[in-house]
């Protein structure tokens, strides 16, 4: 035998490469091998490697044992010398022994043996090495030429939705944070930002799912949070760079913006300053998404405003079609990376508008005996304004995170109307301003043992005072004992101090993650009212009862929380068990109580996965709470020109239980998607709200009677991807049936309401450059007396409500993009004429490139309707409005980049 | 619309979040890491597919798949680590990536593909390769470990491998199994494929593992492309599928089934693809 020996130096270092001219190799199959692998109780090792090396140690004979550990190799005639056979499987002991010469049968016992890595020669690693677990998801660029925004990129993003108000949801969880580059400019404020941020500057859109926002805690607690980041270009960081707009249309409108944006490692800001009459709504670029649920967290439940203006609503329309408005606002949000890791922020928010609404309406009370009607017709003014600083200090360490946050709000609104209702006419004129305070609080530092300690204070000042003035004098009978006098004017606060203390520990370790919190709440509350009636010599006189409420609420918890998860089990248990003080007294009304209650709430989820695909999910809570400041005043308010609310009953309390069960089906390999679901949800009081309702004004009074309601619901959906038409067609219904109490001059009067929706959609693409989206809701509402007396008055009463959009979008050309949009609504009562609406926008968006200028022409309202009329039905009362709309509507605006 | 290869990335990434929980789950011993080449088109043999491949190796198990995953991980990490880091990620690389990965158990012959399409996973039975190797009495060193030829035919193509028996490991890349011992490298007669070496490694329990994903949904083939081509044709509608039958899914978004607190984001950097996007050489010549 003759080895030539060539070394080559590669990447891998020295390789080595043999030839070898083997003299047997091509010769025929000779011997034979066999024999049987056991282990040491005798039983057979199955799928081991067996193998029959030459002296160079290389394989000339293979074979892997079956089942009952037996093998059988062919050797080749011409054998070399010295060969072995070596055994080897993952958990035994290598068996390397000589192939004896006439022997052909090897019966050999393996002993068992731990896998030991560490015996395993690792010769040449991979370059990087580096473990994670972390998911990619890129994206990808969305962006269209007829976009301008991230916002009309984002909207186009599959799983990614965008609602009217700017709130975005990500597979339908709404968003936690909007990052720029990291950064949380913008807390939950963030509308601005989509609105604002050109696309092109835009590198990549992140989407963290399973967000932890707190260094601290990532990869310790069970997240669902999602939130999105904007990654931006490189090029864009450097220059301060900005949009300028200009609008003009018919008739006499205007819409103008200016904005900076900065967006480096160090220092962001996005400043813009706008103005317009088109119909936009500017307040609503300082929404804060996540502001009730951060409060509702808190247990802060703000008492809610005492005084308004009128009863109608808004038309269940987009604003822009009823919003007539002169607004100016600026929105500036600053921050800035220190080198010694602290993030400082501040957002500074004003806000001025002026808008009137006009509308009017009728409202029917069905009562035992009487129907009541109030007539309404008015034309408001509205002047709010508002100022909000809010400065951020943040550190978000892998050790430790410490946040800081302080935020002053001044805002107030003075309206002023000619009401006309059943016949009179009355000038009235509403007053209010907000004064907010708050300050949170939050160090979250890790132990050295991995768990968590969280410590969180959050302290607020809220104050609304209202003034409410109306002339002349109404409802003399009941409030001047007949005579007349010139007018009226109420007064209602209610200063808030709350604040919040806790600190909670978590376990990061285990099969079940725990969390342990304890805690303490405090809130002060102050109710102050007075009614005076002005006199017609201009002299003022105090209507008697006014309010002086003084009102403490302590509570001191403790909660655990458990979370499961294991194969296809999931389940979380919440244990809140608190100890509750509430204490009020009005010196005036002889009132002095207070309540001790030990609250236990607990709630409870579990999911278990039928199949791989599908799921039943059963979800129970209990809770047990306390009314609040609004409950609990004796001495009589107006609330707005016809209702006077007053109470002469305990604070209220209810116990509710909800049960709600799922059944959620996949097919995904098919596109089908399908849930259905039951949902049942009871409700206990110690009182109920009682009406007095004369010609002229309603008096409601909380009265301590037992109040029942329950309410079952049914619901599901299905969706489904037809593969022919590359589109999908979904439906969705629901059915609600409930059951309450109302008291109404004197006589209890339950009532059963129940309800059916079906929605139906589609979404389909046409040759590439249109879409074509289809969305449509009919409801059909009962509501009827559970008692049936034989009274007319007492009719069932029916609505029937059909909702349909289409829009369809074209682009014939990169540069230039079509919409157009058609709603119909149809309304049908069975005493009162039907009524339907059709209405059409359109958009023609138009980019010069050279210019970098964007063109873009709106017509909103094409079909002109000026008049909109809606139907309300709620257990006897009946209600329609109609509401003046803005008419139609032509805008040009043109977009230059700075 | 999403263009195709946003597509690939979006669908891949899902697929590889190293293993969860599952139905027969068990501890990655050990991976081998190759530069995986192939020319998918002879008419631009200079823009081939090459993409670094990882196989992880259990006591029974094995999967194999693409490592651009890790590779961005790594990226990420090396970033975030850095004291200087600025919260903006940039990662670069990611060519065309594979979207399947294999998982064989050679013991009981089970060997099945693993596909993801946007966050939901399908797998799909296939038969259990099986190749006639014949030994070479020929070694070379391949990382450092002697490498001993064998030759043998497989779907229309005759491969060489290089196995080494210094590791207690007997598998190999993609469906090239049967070997008494570690494929390190391999490649085609033609020059066409190319399985080279480039790095092995043993893990520490908790690194990996190797299992099938607990939700993973079996499938066939011919339903999974009509799937892939719908999600092609028109993305936003074939989402909206899932979200418009109303109550969104707690557990069943795309994201379930992931250990969610390991979870992270990504930004991959899309380069120019440099391999051809016509395949007119697959891997498969015979069916």
């Amino acid at each position: 035998m003759i080895d030539l020996w060539v070394f080559t130096v590669t990447r891998w270092g020295i390789v080595l490469v043999t030839s070898l001219l083997a003299a047997g190799n091509a010769a025929a199959q000779g011997r034979a091998v066999s024999g049987s692998l056991k282990n040491s109780d005798g039983a057979p090792i199955s799928h081991a490697s067996v193998t029959v090396c030459n002296a160079q140690g290389r394989v000339i004979a293979f074979h892997v044992s079956g089942a009952a550990g037996r093998f059988r190799l062919m050797l080749p005639v011409t054998q070399p010398d010295s060969l072995r056979l070596k055994v080897n499987h993952l958990g035994y002991a290598p068996i390397d022994l000589p192939l004896t010469p006439g022997r052909e049968r090897y019966d050999l016992t393996l002993t068992e043996k731990a896998i030991d890595l560490s015996e395993v020669a690792v010769k040449s690693r991979p370059q990087i090495d580096a473990r994670g677990d972390t998911l990619s998801y890129d994206v990808g660029s969305f962006a269209r030429a007829e976009d301008r925004n991230i916002g009309d990129v984002l909207r186009r993003m599959p799983g990614m939705e965008v609602s009217e108000n700017g709130q975005i949801k990500f597979n339908g969880r709404n968003i936690s944070n909007f990052y720029i580059d990291g950064d949380d400019l913008l807390n939950d404020q963030y509308s601005i930002g989509n609105k604002t941020i050109p696309h092109a500057m835009v590198k990549k859109l992140e989407v963290l799912q399973n967000h932890q926002p707190l260094k601290v805690l990532k990869n310790k607690t069970l997240t669902d949070r999602v939130a999105i980041n904007l990654v931006i270009k490189d090029d864009a960081k450097l220059d301060l760079g900005g949009q300028a707009k200009l609008g003009a249309g018919l008739p006499h409108q205007y819409d103008g913006e200016l904005n900076t944006i900065l967006f480096n490692k160090k220092y962001k800001m996005l400043n813009v300053l706008k103005g317009n009459n088109v119909g936009d709504d500017l307040a609503a670029d300082f929404t804060a998404f996540g502001q009730a649920d951060r409060l509702a967290d808190a247990g802060n439940s703000r008492p809610e405003a005492l005084l308004s203006a009128g009863t109608a609503g808004t038309p269940p329309l987009p604003r822009q079609h009823y919003y007539l408005n002169q607004s100016g606002s600026l929105n500036a949000n600053n921050l800035i990376n220190l080198k010694s890791g602290l993030q400082l922020k501040s957002n500074i928010h004003g806000l001025l508008d002026h808008h009137t609404t006009t509308y009017h309406s009728i409202s029917a009370f069905y009562l035992g005996s009487d129907t009541i009607r109030y007539t309404e017709r008015q034309r408001i003014g509205e002047r709010p304004f508002l100022t909000e600083v809010s400065v951020t200090a943040m550190a978000n360490e892998d050790t430790h995170y410490f946040s800081n946050t302080l935020t002053f709000n001044y805002a107030g609104e003075r309206g002023s109307s000619m009401l006309t209702s059943n016949g009179n006419v009355i000038d009235q004129r509403l007053h209010s301003r907000i004064r907010d305070f708050s300050n949170t609080l939050r160090y979250t530092p890790a132990l050295k043992n991995g768990d968590v300690i969280n410590l969180h204070w959050y302290i607020d000042h809220y104050n609304r005072p209202q003034t409410l003035a109306l002339s002349p004098g109404i409802h003399a009978a009941m409030l001047h004992a007949g005579e007349p006098f010139a007018g009226i004017r109420q007064f209602a606060e209610t200063p808030v101090w709350f604040s919040r203390l806790s600190a909670d520990y978590r376990i990061t370790k285990g099969l079940i993650k725990q969390r342990y919190r304890v805690g303490v709440v405090t809130e002060w509350q102050q109710l102050r009212s007075a009614l005076r009636l002005t006199q017609v010599d201009g002299s003022e006189t105090s209507f008697s009862g006014n309010n002086d409420l003084r009102w403490q609420r302590h509570r001191i918890f403790a909660d655990g929380n458990y979370e499961y998860k294991r194969r296809r089990v999931e389940a979380s248990l919440l244990l809140p068990l608190a100890i509750q003080r509430t204490a009020y007294r009005d010196v005036g009304f002889g009132l002095n109580t207070s309540v001790h209650r030990l609250l236990v709430n607990p709630s409870l989820r579990v999911k278990w996965m039928t199949t791989i695909e599908d799921y039943l999910s059963f979800t129970y809570s209990y809770g047990s709470h306390l009314g609040n400041i609004n409950g609990v005043f004796r001495g009589a308010i107006l609330a707005n020109y016809r209702s006077l609310h007053a109470n002469d009953a305990p604070l209220q309390e209810h116990d509710d239980h909800a049960f709600g069960l799922q059944y959620h089906y996949q097919r995904a390999i098919h596109m089908l998607f399908a849930n259905a679901g039951i949902s049942y949800t009871r409700s206990m009081a110690n009182t109920i709200a009682t009406s007095v309702l004369t010609d002229d004004i309603a008096r409601t009074i909380l009265l301590p009677f037992d109040n029942d309601v329950s309410s079952f619901g049914v619901q599901g959906g299905i969706s489904k991807f037809i593969f022919a038409l590359g589109a999908t067609a979904s439906l969705k219904a629901s059915w609600r049936t409930s059951r309450f109490n109302q008291f109404l001059n004197g006589t209890p009067l339950p009532f059963h309401n129940q309800s059916l929706t079906l929605q139906p959609g589609l979404e389909a693409r046409l040759f590439g450059r249109a879409s074509i989206t289809y969305n449509g809701s009919g409801t059909w509402m009962i509501s009827r007396p559970m008692a049936r007396k034989t009274n007319v008055l007492l009719a069932n009463h029916r609505i029937q409500r059909f909702d349909q959009s289409i829009g369809i979008t074209y682009s014939p050309f990169n540069n230039t993009f079509l919409r157009l949009t058609g709603r119909y609504q149809y309304t049908s009562q069975p005493a009162l004429a039907a009524i339907d609406y059709f209405f059409t926008d359109a958009n023609i968006r138009y980019t010069v490139a050279k210019w970098h200028t964007d063109l873009a022409l709106n017509l909103t309202n094409l079909t002109n309707v000026t008049a909109y009329e809606t139907y309300a039905l709620s257990a006897n009362h009946f209600s329609t409005t109609q509401y003046h709309l803005r008419g139609r509507m032509a805008v040009l605006n043109a977009t230059f980049r700075l | 619309m999403i263009k195709k290869c946003d597509f690939y990335i979006l669908s891949v990434t899902i697929l590889f979040s190293v293993p969860v929980a599952a139905q027969q789950t068990e501890v990655a011993l050990a991976r081998v890491i190759y530069e995986f080449t192939h020319i998918n088109d002879t008419l631009q043999p200079e823009k081939p597919h090459q993409e670094e491949m990882v196989l992880y190796i259990g006591q029974e198990a094995t999967l194999y798949g693409t490592y651009a995953t890790e590779r961005i991980n790594q990226q990420i990490k090396k970033q975030m680590d850095d004291p200087a880091f600025d919260g903006n990620l940039t990662i670069t690389g990611s060519r065309h990536t594979t979207r399947e990965s294999y998982y064989a158990r050679p013991a009981d012959r089970v060997f099945k593909q693993l596909n993801s399409v946007v966050g939901e996973r399908y797998v799909i039975d296939e038969a259990y390769p099986i190749i006639d190797w014949q030994l070479i009495d020929t070694s070379k060193t391949v990382g450092g470990y002697t490498a001993q030829k064998a030759i043998g035919s497989f779907k229309g193509r005759e491969y060489t491998a290089w196995f080494t028996a210094e590791v207690p490991f007997r598998t190999g890349p993609w469906k090239l199994l049967g070997l008494p011992g570690l494929v390190l490298e391999a490649a085609d007669s033609h020059h066409e494929v190319l399985f080279a070496y480039a790095g092995f490694e043993t893990l520490a329990a908790g690194d990996a593992t190797v299992a099938l994903p607990d939700n993973a949904i079996a499938t066939t083939k011919k339903a999974l492309d009509k799937l892939i081509e719908a999600y092609e044709k028109n993305p936003q509608a074939a989402m909206n599928a899932r979200s418009k039958a109303g109550s969104q899914s707690s557990g069943s978004s795309p994201m379930a089934g992931i250990d969610v607190s390991r979870i992270k984001s990504i930004n991959v950097k899309k380069t120019e693809t440099q391999t051809s996007s016509v395949t007119n050489n697959p891997l498969e010549l015979e069916p």
